[in-house]
């Protein structure tokens, strides 16, 4: 043990005081709490906007339900980080529409003969020699969003087939929603 | 002293919870199963904001982002580089812009780091300095969000900015923190914890503090003149809070006094005429006396958790006499005091949370205590125990695994065994001059290590002393039935990966208990010391918790 004291003058004091404070918030900053600290990890969000692999857990789809905050910087995440995006469709337009544009990419809906339930989702890529998308994110008015994994590209077309009655016609059809592809 | 209601105080603590759940994630975030951030790291990150000192750092890291957004020459984006690069690690981020060959002029990737050239200026950041910077960047999108933070640093992406421009999103970053821990790191004010008992030292001694100051008398002294104080902002109510306190302190004034030894002053910064502390200074003395890590944190994080080296009840236990070299050695009454007391006053807020009449109360405080002082002394004994079991049952698994590490292992625990002629082809192979052939040497290595790790698995050929640890090793091994501990799981690299990095932790943790056994614990009387105690501490539990007290 260090036995000889120190006269400490008012600054010494204050200097040992900062430094005793600051040491006991470092400490507490990273002290080991038990069981979620309801705090969405980044790195998460990052995997679920650009890894189509990526299965997010259940309380990161909560949050971005819940967080306005953080949906707000998901789809600025989403718009940083996509290739292609499509805006919400002009005012004038009716509630519904059979195709969505952007440039580089035209989504159009096909009814499938084989079956009248079903519908073909088809994605027209103007860059055929270009990386494909491999994810779409429909975004609502409201602020959620919806992951869809997009199938392999051959020679610059996507086809996805879906239910008609399925969230993804709907939300393409819906107006009001961005989409977007990376 | 300004005043503060208890009122206030919980909205202070409710603050730190905010921010200590960002540090959690940040902590807890895994790339591929590996953690992203190292703890030394997320420690430096937490070091700055807790002392305000986080701008010269985003200044450093707009100047990274400068760079990362340069990475990818068609987005302009930075994400990838911090997000997309793995967890975080020198190794990782060189390899990631050595990749990139089509950098902007004015960027270039050199042998340790990443320069970029203002025109009016230069600025580096080197490989070693981007896990900090990336941990930083990973508190900023988890604390003010990633909106506020891409905003900031929009007018730098996608081309070489001016260093004015690279200096005003720094500003711009550090007026979104400073508003963020306005609202979530408790203001200074209410960081009295540690300043009070250091005051109330000060006091005592005439002005003359010292760790020889800070003993068991002065934080029971302390405890009794404090914790009945309510409104002053002080939270000194619990036993443990005090303590707590007071190990912090014990660290910094052993920091002072070395100090003092070394320069003849503290290190406070230049301006001491106008009577400025510089924040840097605060920071450097808390990076200094946080050099070396508390071992059981080692082992509460990935991958070390995945091997149940320690239950709750035995962590809980060391976390209450683990605290560096010689501390809990300076504070023994107060550790026994901590054990004891500490969980009895739990118990008794927990119950009048049940608003039980007064006199059931005080018949709970009577019977509150669940152990004593000799029986606790035996329970760190027992413990102790545990920990040399466990160290030699880890050694076994380094030598399954044919790990060097064994080596060190081998030299803490028998530090008098002689290696040199087992190891002499072991130590002449890694002697061998720089000039030499690196193949023939680490052929020559890899050889004798891998006879050495032979011979002490099969235990032939090894001194008495050896063979005896190695039987005792194995011995504790088969005893061991906790996770992580069976035969069949030591055939995984994660698992003794995982011992690898354990064991050092549990050495230093076993050397603390054992030096804490040795020598102050055993020259107190404990029976007695309880009897004294127990009398005292009641008092005061009957003073605030008894009629009229919540």
């Amino acid at each position: 043990m260090i036995e000889h004291p120190l006269k400490l003058g008012k600054q010494e004091l204050e200097f040992l005081n900062g430094v005793a404070d600051s040491l006991a918030e470092t400490d507490a900053l990273t002290s080991f709490i038990s069981g979620p600290g309801g705090k969405v990890a980044f790195a998460d969000l990052y995997a679920y906007a650009t890894d189509p692999d990526f299965l997010p857990a259940q309380d990161l789809l909560n949050a971005l339900d819940e967080d306005v905050r953080l949906s707000a910087g998901f789809q600025r995440l989403l718009a940083n980080t996509s290739m292609l995006y499509m805006p919400q469709v002009a005012a004038a337009s009716s509630g519904e529409r059979q195709y969505r544009e952007a440039d580089g990419c035209r989504i159009t809906f096909k009814e499938s003969r084989a079956d009248p339930s079903q519908m073909f989702v088809i994605f027209e890529l103007v860059d055929k020699q270009a990386t494909p998308p491999s994810i779409m994110f429909i975004c609502y008015a409201d602020n959620s969003c919806r992951k869809v994994v997009l199938s392999d590209a051959i020679e610059g077309r996507i086809q996805l087939l879906v239910d008609k009655d399925s969230h993804i016609v709907r939300g393409l059809s819906e107006v009001s929603t961005e989409v977007y592809l990376r | 002293m300004d005043s503060i209601s208890a009122e206030e105080l919980v909205i202070e603590e409710g603050k730190s919870s905010e921010l200590t759940a960002a540090f959690q994630i940040i902590r807890d975030t895994t790339i591929n199963d590996v953690p992203k951030f190292g703890q030394k790291t997320c420690r430096e990150v937490a070091r700055v904001v807790a002392c305000r000192t986080y701008a010269p750092a985003l200044l450093e890291l707009c100047h990274l982002l400068v760079a990362a957004s340069a990475t990818d020459r068609i987005s302009g984006r930075y994400e990838n580089f911090f997000w997309g690069s793995g967890p975080a690690r020198p190794s990782a981020f060189k390899g990631y812009l050595s990749q990139c060959y089509t950098l902007p002029d004015g960027i270039t990737v050199q042998g340790a780091g990443v320069e970029i050239d203002y025109g009016e200026g230069e600025f580096g950041v080197t490989f070693a300095r981007m896990p900090f910077l990336s941990a930083l960047l990973e508190f900023l999108v988890t604390s003010v969000g990633y909106g506020a933070l891409d905003e900031a640093v929009a007018p730098l992406l996608g081309r070489v900015p001016t260093q004015e421009e690279v200096s005003d999103a720094a500003n711009g970053l550090s007026r979104v923190v400073y508003d963020y821990l306005k609202q979530h790191l408790p203001s200074v004010q209410t960081q009295r914890k540690s300043r009070s008992l250091l005051t109330f030292l000060a006091e005592q001694s005439n002005g003359e503090v010292g760790p020889g100051t800070l003993d068991d008398q002065a934080v029971l002294d302390y405890w009794l003149s404090h914790s009945a104080d309510d409104g002053n902002g002080i939270d000194a109510k619990t036993y443990q809070s005090v303590f707590q306190s007071a190990i912090s302190l014990l660290r910094v004034l052993r920091f002072a006094v070395e100090r003092y030894q070394m320069n003849g002053a503290l290190p406070i910064g230049t301006d001491r005429e106008a009577g400025e502390i510089d924040p840097a200074k605060i920071e450097e003395a808390v990076a200094s006396i946080d050099e070396t890590p508390n071992p059981l944190d080692v082992l509460k994080q990935p991958p070390v958790d995945a091997v149940k080296f320690l239950n709750g009840r035995e962590m809980d236990a060391l976390d209450g006499v683990v605290f560096g070299t010689g501390v809990a050695n300076d504070l023994p009454v107060s550790v026994l005091r901590n054990a004891v007391f500490s969980r009895a006053q739990f118990r008794i807020t927990n119950t009048l949370r049940k608003n039980p009449p007064a006199g059931e109360m005080l018949s709970f405080i009577e019977t509150v205590l669940e152990t004593d002082y000799p029986t606790q002394v035996a329970r760190f004994q027992s413990l102790a125990e545990h920990l040399e079991k466990t160290v030699l049952a880890s050694l076994y698994a380094l030598v399954y695994g044919s790990r060097m590490e064994a080596i060190s292992v081998i030299l803490s625990v028998l530090p008098n065994s002689d290696l040199g002629d087992l190891m002499g082809d072991l130590v002449g192979a890694l002697d061998k001059p720089d000039w030499e052939d690196s193949n023939v040497v680490s052929l020559h290595a890899e050889s004798a290590a891998s006879r050495f790790m032979k011979m002490l698995r099969q235990g032939e050929g090894l001194s008495p002393d050896l063979k005896d640890l190695m039987f005792r090793a194995k011995k504790a091994h088969k005893e061991n039935s906790r996770q992580g501990f069976q035969d069949h799981e030591l055939r995984s690299e994660e698992t003794i990966d995982a011992f690898v990095i354990a064991v050092d932790a549990l050495l230093v943790a076993e050397k603390e208990l054992k030096s804490f056994l040795n020598h102050p614990v055993a020259n107190v009387d404990w029976s007695r010391q309880f009897t004294n105690d127990e009398i005292i501490f009641k008092d005061q539990y009957r003073l605030l918790y008894g009629v009229g007290h919540d």
